[in-house]
Parts: structure tokens; C-alpha cells; sequence
């Protein structure tokens, strides 16, 4: 019998991942607005847990040969920006479709990189869950849920019906998104999730 | 797992270990890539919680796989798409699993998200018992109901954690991804009824066009001593014979869907025809003419019916079968009937027989012997050994040969100043001295039978090179009929005895030149040439197709053929992963065939990509 392993490490290549992604669906305006908010959360969750900031996203950029789009800290904190929910409208841009697929690929390339924590933190969780316990008394996801909570609160525009449950479920189901885009074929899945969930709202 | 000499693919995320089981289809060969059939899997979720005995596993088979793929990624993108309010609910495990309010989530999902997102739209409650899906459970668990699934577990369902509901489905996407990564497989794989028309029609525009140089070879005689064979008006015979063969599939290309058979139908070969013995009366019987153009080639084996001995091929097609049916059915017992459908139809069929191609008044009978196994194995099943050794008399040969050879030269292109194809067209020997001999079969040392067999050797060699630049998938093709020929000539011609060391030498110094298209393809002739003794007992030649990665380690091993698969573990191939040539210089990993001899001969030949 011939066995041939599969090595997890056999991902598709970077250019394939883009192609992929032009296949699929393109947003409208709207969509896009919404898909805008999305992305910036994801990659607010990710600075949350894993402590990244705009040069590992920066670089994230580069590896994946994605520099075109984002080639430098201010178009990215620009891109970011454009989430409409943020606080202010000094240097607002308009996120089009090709920088939001660069953006879902940076995400996933990073939630990969940083695997090995997100399942820590969701195993965490579940054990949490089991127990019956509140989530934030682990220590890693109670750092987690401050970091993210402080980070939006700071960043977005108030909003009286924004609770912290809310920002606390907001940052756990994140945090459960970010383990499912981190596996092959993630950038697919978070694309597809920023089409219907912004279908729905 | 119960299936021998089959490929497993393990896919081993931290939970939980996805292994398929499959056997390599020789179809493999027509679409370049792995083909499998008999697809088997087993799931095994290993929860370090639980001790060895209640851990979960599953089995099912191909279309089982895909269900549980599909119910596994739809699930999880639905999850993806869940609001954090329902998130929540599920994380505080309050009321959730209830169906009721799992179709009102249903029905969220649903709502303006399109087809993709719906995980049941009409909720678990109406799925059957069989059906394969999953549901959210208590506090971040999910439960996976299993349905007809071979399981080790009493319970249809299986709860999941949030980990190993990633981990299934990261296993599942690679799977999927390693499928994808192999064109045409997707769906040979995942939808076996689906398979597209053309690609039969393809298959077998390809055999009758590769087959096309030894019809013409086999014909060429008949027309030489018989003249009843020349009823064709067209004097040039591989022009003709191509134009005849591509109306067809064209023409026909909408009909032929409903008789094709899809590939992992073809049957296997039975194992025990390998040891044909052939009627030792080598003649060239005629077959009868029908008034239109009929081209008719018996095998030159085989010319009293016991095709079924002799472990042969066939393809049979015959799109307008009215007037088809064959009067040339002289040497191919268990050939397929013409289908009396008026339609058109492809019989992809059993080892025995022969290939026969009819239209109207065209008919094409290629009836393919031990010389010419490549044309055919694909199709064949897994038995592609050439199980004749014809013994023909001696003095067939010399009429029998030249005219083969001659043929070869005739499909060369004229670019490469080539004459126009001659039925006596008889090479000068000064075409001897600076040609590469034969593999196997030189010009003997014994001076008569030099002079019985001196186009033989002359021709082909000549115009070898030229093949091989031109049509690599031909080259492979000529290159080991040749060389089966060659190792079938020694029974025939004591002359030629592989003992002699000086046929071995230059056959060896022949392949070496001729076939050597990559340093890869050296080396590994080398290593074989080193490493293969043939086991006692091995009746037939083992015949391999090696995957060599770029770093020149193996990656794939597919025996062709029920022996090559008995004997894999004496043939000496190195194990996968291990080292085996030097690393392909263009970075891509290449594909070679290896055929080894049960008298000791090596053959390593570059497969076209």
C-alpha cells in the first residue's frame, strides 16, 4: 500500500489565492460599507489577541506581494479608516473592491501565522464554556477581550447601544472566525462571510 | 484497510486524521494525472479525553466523502455568517438546540444570503435518517449526525468541539484542495456519472490517432501480398485514416453521452490472462471489404479468435452501425458488438478484443497485439503487460517487419526531410552506419539473418529522433512498443538472443541516447539498470509511472498492471519521499515510466506532462 502525507504546509500560492477570490462575487456599494466595518473588526481582533500592529500587517502585505494596494502605514491606516464606524473623517477613503480582497488576504495570512494562539484561545473558551465559567477569567482571552474592547471603544464613534456583552460576544465570535480563516482555503471563507453577512444587514 | 496495493492520502490535522484509500484508475495515463476509483475513507476523531476504545471513527465511501465535505464547509460558512447575538446564544448554551429555533436561525441565514447559505433549508427535522448534516449543540459544541455512515460509536451523532469541527473541516478542504490540484479529477472523484461526453470521444480520438502508424503498418503488408487490401483509392495511407477518424467524434459528440461509459466502470482485467498463448501460425488473413474504404488489421498474433488468450485490448466504436457490423470480425473473438442504437456509442471495454472503428462505410479494425500495448493500456484496465510473445515462424518476419518500420518513417513530419511515405520504400543501408540501432534489436551478428531483417533495424532509427521531438506522447508510445517488440524478438530469432552482450550493449547505448530526455530519466535508467533483478516466477514485465518530485525524490507510485502491483515491493523503486535522482533543474516535478523486464531489461522513459 503507498502512502502518500499531506502535509498541512501545502497551501494554495498567494497569486492562486487572489485569483480565487476574483472569481467570487464582488460586493456593491453598500455591501462594500459594511464589508469595510468587517474587515477593520478582524483585524482589530487580531491586533487584540495576538498584539500585531500596522508593520506586521505591513509586511503580511508584502510577503503576499500585495504592495500595490497597500504599500505603506498611512494607506493602510487610511484603508482601516475607511470602516464607517470609525471615529472622524480626516483622510476617509473610499475602499474599493481589489483593496478589500487584499485586506481579507492579509487577515487570513496573519490569523495563519498566528494559529498556534487562536487555537489556545478558542480551546480556552471551550473549556470556559464547559465549565460554565465567564469566559474573561482565563487570563489570555480576559486580556483579549479588554485589549479588544479598549481598541474599539477608542477607535469607533459611541454608540449608546453598543454594550460591553456585546463587545464581549463580539470579540469571542471573532475570535472563533479567526481560527476558521486561518485553515487552507480561509481567505474563501472570510470573503464569502463579508458578502452575506453584508447581504444581511 | 482492506484494499491491497492501493494509494492512501492521509490529511492529519491535531484532532483528527482523514484517510482515503484508492486505487490509481489507468486512466491516470489519458488524462496525465491520478485517477482514482474505489475511493474509501476513514475519520477518526482522536480526542486525547477519550480512551483508545471510544474514540470515534467513520468510514464511508466516495459520495459519502463529498456529502460530509459539503454539510461540513456549508456549516461552517454558515457559522462564519452568524450575528454575535446568536453567537452568543450558542456560547451561553441557552435554548439553542431545540429545532425549532435552529430553523428560525435556519431562516435568518436564509434570508437574502442566497442559496450558498443555506445549511437545510428546510431544517433538520425534515432530513432523513441517512442524511449527513450538523447542527449547532450545546455551548460551542456541534453535532455532526453521521447518517449512514459506517461508524464505531452507537450513536448517530457525533459532538464536536469548535477545534474539531475546524480541524474535520481543515482535513476535508485539504482533500478537497489535493483533488482540485488534479484537473479533471474534481469531478471524476466527487461525481462519478458526470463525466463530461467529450472526454470518452477524446480518449478515443487519441488511441485511433495514436494507433493510426500501426494500422498503417499492419495494412501496408496486406497491400504488398495481397491485393485485395489496396481497395482504398488514396495512395497515401496516414492522411486518409485521419480524416476518416475526425469526422467522427465530432459529428457525433452529442450522441455518444448516454453510452459512455464513465471511467471508473471499466472493468478490471481479470489477473489470470496474462499468459496468453498465442495459434503459432503468424499469418495475415484478409479480412473481407466492404465497398466503401475499409481498413482491416488482424492481429498479426493472433489471427484464429483467441483474442481472449492473448490479453488484449480493445476499444470498439461504432457511431452509425447499420451497415457496420463486421464482416471483419476474423481475428477478435470477444470484440465488441456495434450497439444496434443508431446513435453512436464507445464501448470501453474488457482486455480482450480489439479496437474497431466503423462509420458508415468506413471501417477501421485496429486489433491491437503485444506489439502495440501503450495505444491501448489506458483504456485497458490494470493489465497492460505485453502478454504475447508471438511465436511467429521466421519467415514471416522479414515480411512483416520492414513494413512496420516503414510506417514509423512515414509518420514523421516532412519538415524534417523525411520521403513521402512509400509502401517500397526500402531504406539503403548507408542509413545503417550512423543510425542509432534499435533498443533490443540490432542487426544481428549472424550475417542472414542481417539480410532477413535489414530495414528493420535501419528505418525506425533513423527517423526516431524526429518522433520523439514531435510528438512526445507518441515518442513513449513508440518507445516501449519498440521496446516490447524487442524484448519479444528473442523467442523469435535465436540470433538476437538477449545474451549477447553486444545487443545489450547497444540496446542499452540506444535507450541511452534515444530515450534520455532528462537527466532524471538517466539516472533512473542507471539505478534500475543496477538495482533489477527480476524475481523468480515473474512471468511478465512490471511497469511503473513515477511521480519524481523537483527535488528528484519520488512522489508518486503507480503500478500498471495487476503484477507491477504484486511485485511493487521486489521492484526496487525506492520508497515515497526518498531520495532517488538528482532535482529536475526546471523545477517541476516529471513524470516517468519505467518498465522492467522479467528478463532482467530496463526501460525508463520521460512521460509527456
Amino acid at each position: 500500500m503507498l502512502k502518500v502525507m499531506h502535509s498541512p504546509a501545502t497551501s494554495p500560492t498567494n497569486i492562486s489565492q487572489w485569483e480565487d477570490l476574483n472569481q467570487l462575487q464582488a460586493p456593491d456599494s453598500l455591501q462594500l460599507d459594511n464589508i469595510k466595518t468587517q474587515l477593520d473588526l478582524v483585524l482589530l481582533a487580531l491586533e487584540a489577541l495576538a498584539g500585531i500592529g500596522s508593520d506586521a500587517m505591513l509586511q503580511a502585505a508584502s510577503q503576499l506581494n500585495l504592495e500595490s494596494k497597500v504599500p505603506d502605514r498611512v494607506a493602510l491606516w487610511r484603508l482601516r479608516q475607511s470602516n464607517p464606524l470609525r471615529k472622524g473623517q480626516g483622510g476617509r477613503k473610499k475602499l474599493d473592491v481589489e483593496e478589500a480582497r487584499a485586506l481579507v488576504m492579509i487577515s487570513c495570512y496573519l490569523a495563519k501565522q498566528h494559529q498556534e494562539l487562536i487555537r489556545r484561545a478558542v480551546a480556552l473558551l471551550e473549556g470556559m464554556a464547559e465549565n460554565n465559567r465567564e469566559p474573561h477569567q482565563a487570563a489570555l482571552l480576559g486580556d483579549y477581550i479588554d485589549a479588544f474592547t479598549n481598541t474599539y471603544e477608542e477607535r469607533m464613534e459611541e454608540d449608546d447601544k453598543i454594550t460591553t456583552d456585546l463587545l464581549t460576544h463580539l470579540a469571542l465570535k471573532l475570535l472563533i472566525d479567526l481560527l476558521f480563516y486561518s485553515g487552507p482555503g480561509g481567505h474563501r471563507r472570510l470573503w464569502l462571510a463579508l458578502l452575506d453577512r453584508s447581504a444581511k444587514l | 484497510m482492506p484494499l491491497s496495493n492501493s494509494v492512501v492520502h492521509s490529511y492529519t490535522p491535531p484532532t483528527c486524521t482523514l484517510e482515503v484509500v484508492a486505487h490509481s484508475s489507468p486512466l491516470s495515463r489519458w488524462m496525465g494525472r491520478p485517477v482514482l476509483k474505489q475511493l474509501q475513507f476513514e475519520l477518526r476523531f482522536d480526542d486525547p479525553r477519550l480512551p483508545e476504545s471510544e474514540r470515534i471513527m467513520i468510514r464511508g465511501d466516495r459520495d459519502q466523502l463529498e456529502a460530509l465535505h459539503a454539510a461540513v464547509t456549508n456549516y461552517v460558512q454558515n457559522l462564519l455568517t452568524q450575528s454575535p447575538e446568536n453567537f452568543y446564544t450558542n456560547l451561553s448554551g441557552l435554548a439553542v438546540p431545540s429545532n425549532g429555533s435552529y430553523s428560525e436561525q435556519l431562516g435568518d441565514f436564509n434570508d437574502g444570503s442566497g442559496a450558498t447559505l443555506a445549511l437545510h433549508p428546510s431544517g433538520p427535522q425534515h432530513l432523513g435518517a441517512r442524511q449527513i448534516y450538523l447542527q449547532p449543540g450545546e455551548r460551542l459544541t456541534h453535532d455532526l449526525f453521521v447518517g449512514s455512515l459506517v461508524r464505531t460509536s452507537p450513536e448517530p451523532v457525533i459532538h464536536l468541539s469548535i477545534l474539531q469541527l475546524f480541524d474535520l473541516v481543515t482535513a476535508l478542504e485539504e482533500y478537497a484542495a489535493d483533488v482540485v490540484a488534479l484537473p479533471a479529477i474534481t469531478h471524476r472523484q466527487f461525481t462519478p456519472a458526470a463525466v463530461p461526453p467529450w472526454a470518452g470521444i477524446a480518449a478515443a480520438v487519441v488511441l485511433v490517432v495514436g494507433a493510426v502508424p500501426f494500422t498503417i503498418q499492419f495494412v501496408n503488408p496486406q497491400k504488398k501480398q495481397v491485393q485485395t487490401a489496396s481497395s482504398s483509392p488514396n495512395p497515401q495511407p496516414p492522411q486518409p485514416q485521419q480524416s476518416i477518424l475526425q469526422p467522427s467524434p465530432g459529428q457525433d459528440l452529442a450522441n455518444l453521452s448516454p453510452s459512455l461509459s464513465p471511467p471508473d466502470s471499466l472493468p478490471t482485467p481479470p489477473p489470470g490472462i496474462t499468459s496468453g498463448v498465442p495459434s503459432p501460425e503468424s499469418t495475415f488473413p484478409v479480412a473481407p471489404l466492404t465497398p466503401g474504404s475499409v481498413l482491416s488489421v488482424p492481429s498479426t498474433s493472433n489471427p484464429s479468435g483467441i483474442s481472449g488468450q492473448t490479453g488484449q485490448s480493445s476499444l470498439s466504436i461504432n457511431p452509425l452501425t447499420q451497415n457496420t457490423k463486421p464482416q471483419t470480425k476474423n481475428g477478435t473473438a470477444s470484440t465488441f458488438s456495434p450497439s444496434t442504437k443508431p446513435g453512436s456509442q464507445i464501448a470501453l471495454g474488457s482486455p480482450s478484443g480489439s479496437v474497431q472503428f466503423g462509420q458508415n462505410q468506413n471501417i477501421m479494425q485496429i486489433p491491437v497485439n503485444g506489439t502495440t500495448p501503450q495505444g491501448t493500456k489506458p483504456l485497458s484496465g490494470s493489465n497492460q503487460q505485453p502478454q504475447t510473445k508471438p511465436q511467429t515462424k521466421p519467415q514471416t518476419k522479414p515480411q512483416t517487419k520492414p513494413e512496420i518500420q516503414t510506417q514509423i518513417t512515414s509518420k514523421t513530419p516532412p519538415k524534417l526531410g523525411e520521403p513521402k511515405f512509400d509502401p517500397n520504400f526500402i531504406p539503403s543501408p548507408s542509413f545503417e552506419s550512423g543510425s542509432t540501432p534499435l533498443p533490443t534489436f540490432n542487426p544481428a551478428p549472424n550475417p542472414s539473418s542481417e539480410t532477413a531483417l535489414v530495414p528493420a533495424p535501419t528505418t525506425p532509427n533513423s527517423s526516431l529522433p524526429p518522433i520523439t521531438e514531435s510528438n512526445p506522447s507518441d515518442s513513449v508510445t513508440a518507445a516501449l512498443s519498440r521496446r516490447d517488440r524487442g524484448t519479444s524478438n528473442p523467442g523469435d530469432k535465436p540470433a538476437n538472443s538477449p545474451s549477447d552482450p553486444t545487443t545489450t550493449a547497444r540496446a542499452s547505448e540506444s535507450r541511452a541516447t534515444l530515450f534520455d530526455t532528462t537527466p532524471q530519466v538517466k539516472e533512473a535508467r542507471e539505478f534500475f539498470e543496477r538495482k533489477w533483478k527480476p524475481p523468480a516466477g515473474l512471468a511478465q514485465n512490471l511497469q511503473y509511472s513515477l511521480v519524481l518530485d523537483v527535488d528528484g525524490s519520488v512522489k508518486e507510485i503507480m503500478p500498471l498492471g495487476q503484477a507491477s502491483r504484486d511485485y511493487v515491493d521486489r521492484s526496487g523503486i525506492p520508497l515515497i519521499g526518498e531520495k532517488f535522482v538528482s532535482p529536475n533543474r526546471s523545477g517541476k516535478s516529471s513524470r516517468i515510466r519505467i518498465v522492467l523486464g522479467s528478463d532482467g531489461d530496463v526501460t525508463v522513459v520521460a512521460e509527456p506532462e
